[in-house]
């Protein structure tokens, strides 16, 4: 080595950092969660603020833990193209974007199939909520932005409940809030030993964990989103992948409008706090 | 719940998919027979292909479908040669509405224009209804006002389903409509057909209330409209009910099976591209009632039901 | 494709699935009649024509090709499995809506449903197989660097409502009729490989696990009940749309809901339950088929008389 040009040390060592355990390898089992605090029926606590966005008409942010998404709703504005033909009823369009950064792998600026998909998604699950009928020739439009991804399920399932509070945030009139919740099935061994023999995990149902995060995600079965209007008693949305016993799927659709309520609360008093706010302003 | 699953069947007769397969016969020999049928031209139809020589003839005039050239006429068109006089013409096959005046027809309209409507009648290009070729309520000989002018999505709104009279051309060849009749208006209390516009024949009535409790309206521009019988009394002129949406309150199940089955009878009669006029319509009715209601959107249960229709026809002329 | 309908129309559509005769006869639960032939395209591994009495039209194509195996950079799976590309494509010559970008938004919306519902590889460690039931490490040649990638591409041809269903009988047909060629590895030492693909077309590989492949059926809501196999028009009527997929021993492989309606939870749980059933008669009878048409044509093999494939020119 030339000493002479590289003036460093003769010895060197790697950083000392410490992984938290949980972190580099979580196993899944019974009632045991990637972030211990929760129980499987246990959500991730929601921060839900509206009105961040100035230039919007109405807009929300919301937190769940790792998950972060900003929506900004404009409108409603008159359709702008002409030759459609006349319609009766306003459109709902809801675009989501993935900021580049927000997941494990490097998003593009461009909006690619899964982003047009979950946007349709998301217009699917509002539009039944939204009073579109007394909105002839006009369109909202709803921006969605990731700034952080934790789980594609939970994402979009906050996405649909930060869209709905802000669309009530713009004074749009609706039937009702729209809240939505994610659950994952995943199959857990009965014990950490009996986790080594793949046997064992084929043969016990999977488990229900609410509003699984990234990391629960990878280990999942199958997931469920479902969107529903709590007052209403009225599923808006429901997508489900994986495969699934049909008795799993009852109970997680039970589960799932369970927490919506919960969800429902939430948003409720979001609401009202950015009522208070303005007053007080 | 019922589900039939079947393989495909050949499109042509046994004979003739034999020989497309070439099993036995070499493309001279094919050839060779389409000329013989070729040469037994005296049928009673002619059929042509653009670019055919009809007749090299110079006594004859080229009508619709045909050119003149090197003094012979030439179809221009695939279809069939009808000649009046020394006037040849080619009716094609298969077609676009084109209509002439008087005629019948059923539409959807499309948009809402100024002072007029766009109706689909299946032409090629969509017809015009002008606000002051249609009745507007409280009075046949009521004065256009510029409130109808505005309102004029509460009488005839896209999607929506009229009968009118070819009342008119336009100089670019679009049909102008009018629905300044009782019989005229919005179609309501049934389902909507549409067939090839050729097969519907230009008829006394385009209006007929079937034995079996139906109404049906058949379009000359192939659009059909099968309906719950309506009686129509000359004296209840309420003129606010022609532009209502509201379907009749006590169509009864019965009535709906008898409107599905004329529906997949006309269906059926269209499927063996088979003319459409009421009487053979009530033939395949009565020839469908031996088979259920929900086989017969089955193909087989719909050749034979045309097939019989057909017999029935040719029994009754003799 | 018709866009339009009139008020009228819908209502009377509506009230006579009410009280269950719907507009061209059928009841509430029945299909219409199912037209189906394999092997109709040579230049595939596998293919199939659909058509659903009244209009759809559906040609799916499976097409094996050797590709490199796809790694998760993070979790390191997927070295030693294949992959299932969908793709549904409608065809411009169905419908004047279709061309140019018009069909972009429905391509798009058939494609992820049917990725969704057949390519969805769970990170389950368990099973190799994904959801679709298909063995995905069957389709691997050389671990951690080649393997068989199936493309199963779905065009539309003609559109007469009901495509969902249509495209995912013709991908089990298909599947059913592919045929992958045998390959030989070769360990060269060294942790190199080389393969050769056997030119015998008589001894080739079925894609294993395809029995467990899922099917779809879509159930239309309109007004408080719920109907398969809906007709154009009634699709226009649709309020909400459930695409339940299912395979043959009734485990749900994906759930959707479409369309701008909602429903109700208990009405979703009896909906859920019923294309369960139906779907799981559906492919019963589907198979029976398949294997009808699969055993004719062995048959004709083995005599030595050739297979003749109606293909377009059937009715």
């Amino acid at each position: 080595m030339d000493r002479k040009r590289v003036a460093g040390p003769e010895l060197s060592v790697a950083p000392l950092v410490e992984y938290p355990v949980d972190r580099k390898c979580w196993i899944p089992q019974k009632d045991h969660r990637h972030d211990a605090s929760r129980q499987p029926e246990d959500m991730r606590p929601i921060y839900l603020k509206t009105g961040l966005i100035n230039q919007a008409n109405g807009s929300a942010y919301i937190e769940l833990e790792k998950t972060k998404i900003a929506c900004g709703v404009y409108g409603p504005r008159s359709v702008k193209r002409v030759g459609q033909g006349f319609s009766g009823h306003g459109v709902l369009n809801c675009e989501i974007k993935f900021a580049t950064f927000s997941c494990a792998k490097r998003r593009t600026n461009v909006r690619d199939p899964q982003e047009k998909n979950l946007s349709l998604i998301i217009s699917q699950a509002l539009t039944p909520a939204v009073r579109l009928d007394l909105l002839p020739k006009s369109a909202i439009d709803v921006y969605i932005t990731v700034l952080e991804s934790d789980g594609i399920s939970s994402c979009l399932s906050a996405a649909i409940t930060a869209a709905s509070a802000a669309l009530a945030h713009a004074g749009i009139e609706m039937l009702d809030l729209v809240a939505a919740c994610s659950a994952s099935y995943i199959p857990t061994g009965p014990s950490i030993t009996a986790t080594e023999s793949a046997g064992s995990i084929a043969s016990s149902p999977p488990q229900i964990f609410m509003d699984a995060d990234l990391e629960e995600e990878k280990h999942e079965q199958g997931s469920i989103v479902l969107a529903y209007m709590p007052s209403r008693n009225e599923v808006t949305h429901v997508l489900q992948s994986g495969k699934a016993e049909g008795a799993i799927i009852s109970q997680s659709v039970e589960h799932c409008v369970e927490a919506c309520n919960k969800i429902y609360a939430v948003m409720h008093h979001a609401l009202l706090e950015s009522i208070t706010e303005n007053k007080s302003v | 719940m019922s589900f039939t699953f079947h393989a495909p069947t050949p499109r042509e007769t046994a004979e003739s998919s034999k020989g497309r397969r070439g099993e036995d016969m070499d493309i001279d020999e094919e050839f060779a027979q389409i000329q013989a049928k070729a040469s037994m031209k005296d049928m009673a139809v002619h059929v042509v292909t653009p670019g055919e020589v009809i007749t090299s003839d110079t006594a004859f005039m080229r009508g619709h479908g045909t050119y003149i050239e090197q003094e012979k006429v030439l179809s221009s068109l695939a279809g069939v040669v009808e000649r009046v006089n020394k006037l040849i013409s080619v009716k094609p096959l298969h077609t676009r509405y084109t209509g002439e005046i008087g005629d019948v027809v059923v539409g959807r309209i499309t948009e809402v224009a100024q002072k007029r409507w766009k109706v689909d009648v299946s032409a090629r290009s969509d017809a015009i209804l002008m606000l002051s070729s249609v009745n507007l309520p409280g009075g046949v000989q009521r004065r256009k006002q510029e409130s109808d002018e505005l309102q004029m999505r509460n009488f005839f709104m896209e999607g929506d389903l009229v009968v009118a009279e070819v009342q008119a051309f336009f100089s670019d060849g679009a049909y102008s409509l009018h629905t300044r009749s009782l019989k005229y208006g919005k179609l309501r209390n049934g389902s909507f057909i549409s067939v090839s516009p050729g097969l519907v024949q230009r008829c006394k009535s385009h209006f007929h209330s079937l034995a079996c409790g139906v109404d049906v309206i058949l379009g000359l521009n192939g659009y059909i409209w099968v309906s719950a019988h309506v009686p129509q009394s000359l004296d209840e002129i309420d003129t606010e009910q022609v532009y209502s949406n509201k379907n009749k309150e006590d169509i009864t199940p019965v009535d709906r099976e008898a409107i599905a089955r004329v529906a997949n009878c006309i269906r059926a009669l269209a499927q063996e591209t088979m003319f459409i006029n009421d009487t053979i319509i009530s033939f395949a009715y009565e020839a469908s009632l031996q088979h259920k209601l929900k086989d017969m959107t089955k193909r087989e249960v719909m050749q034979s039901i045309a097939q019989e229709a057909t017999l029935a026809v040719e029994n009754m002329k003799g | 494709m018709p866009s339009l309908i009139s008020p009228a129309e819908r209502d009377f559509i509506l009230k006579g699935i009410e009280c269950n005769i719907r507009a061209d006869g059928r009841q509430r639960p029945d299909f219409r009649e199912v037209i189906l032939e394999t092997g109709v395209v040579s230049q595939t591994s596998g293919s199939a024509r659909v058509r659903i009495a009244g209009g759809t039209d559906i040609l799916v194509s499976v097409k094996a090709e050797i590709g490199p195996v796809q790694v998760d950079p993070e979790t390191g799976d997927g070295a030693d499995k294949g992959q299932i590309i969908c793709s549904v494509e409608c065809a411009p010559s169905a419908s004047q809506q279709f061309e140019g970008r018009g069909a972009d938004d429905l391509n798009n919306e058939l494609t992820q449903m049917m990725t969704r519902i057949l390519s969805n590889t769970s990170a389950t460690s368990s099973s190799a197989s994904s959801a679709a039931g298909i063995n995905l490490s069957k389709l691997c040649i050389i671990p951690g660097q080649q393997c068989w990638i199936l493309y199963v591409d779905a065009l539309v041809l003609d559109y007469g409502g009901n495509l969902m269903d249509a495209i995912f009988m013709g991908t089990r047909a298909a599947i059913f009729d592919t045929r992958i060629p045998k390959t030989e590895v070769q360990d060269l030492g060294d942790g190199q490989f080389e393969f050769e693909v056997l030119d015998d077309a008589e001894d080739t590989d079925i894609v294993d696990g395809r029995e467990d492949m899922p099917i779809c059926i879509t159930l239309n809501k309109i007004g408080a009940r719920h109907i398969v196999d809906a007709s154009p028009l009634e699709e226009l009527c649709t309020e909400a749309k459930l695409v339940v997929a299912v395979n043959r021993s009734g485990e749900l492989c994906g759930l959707q809901k479409g369309q701008d309606g909602g429903i109700e939870p208990s009405l979703l749980l009896e909906m859920i339950q019923f294309g369960k059933t139906i779907g799981q008669s559906l492919i019963k009878q589907l198979d029976a088929m398949i294997k009808a048409e699969a055993d004719s044509d062995l048959g004709k093999r083995q005599r030595g008389e050739p297979i003749h494939k109606l293909g377009f020119f059937a009715q």
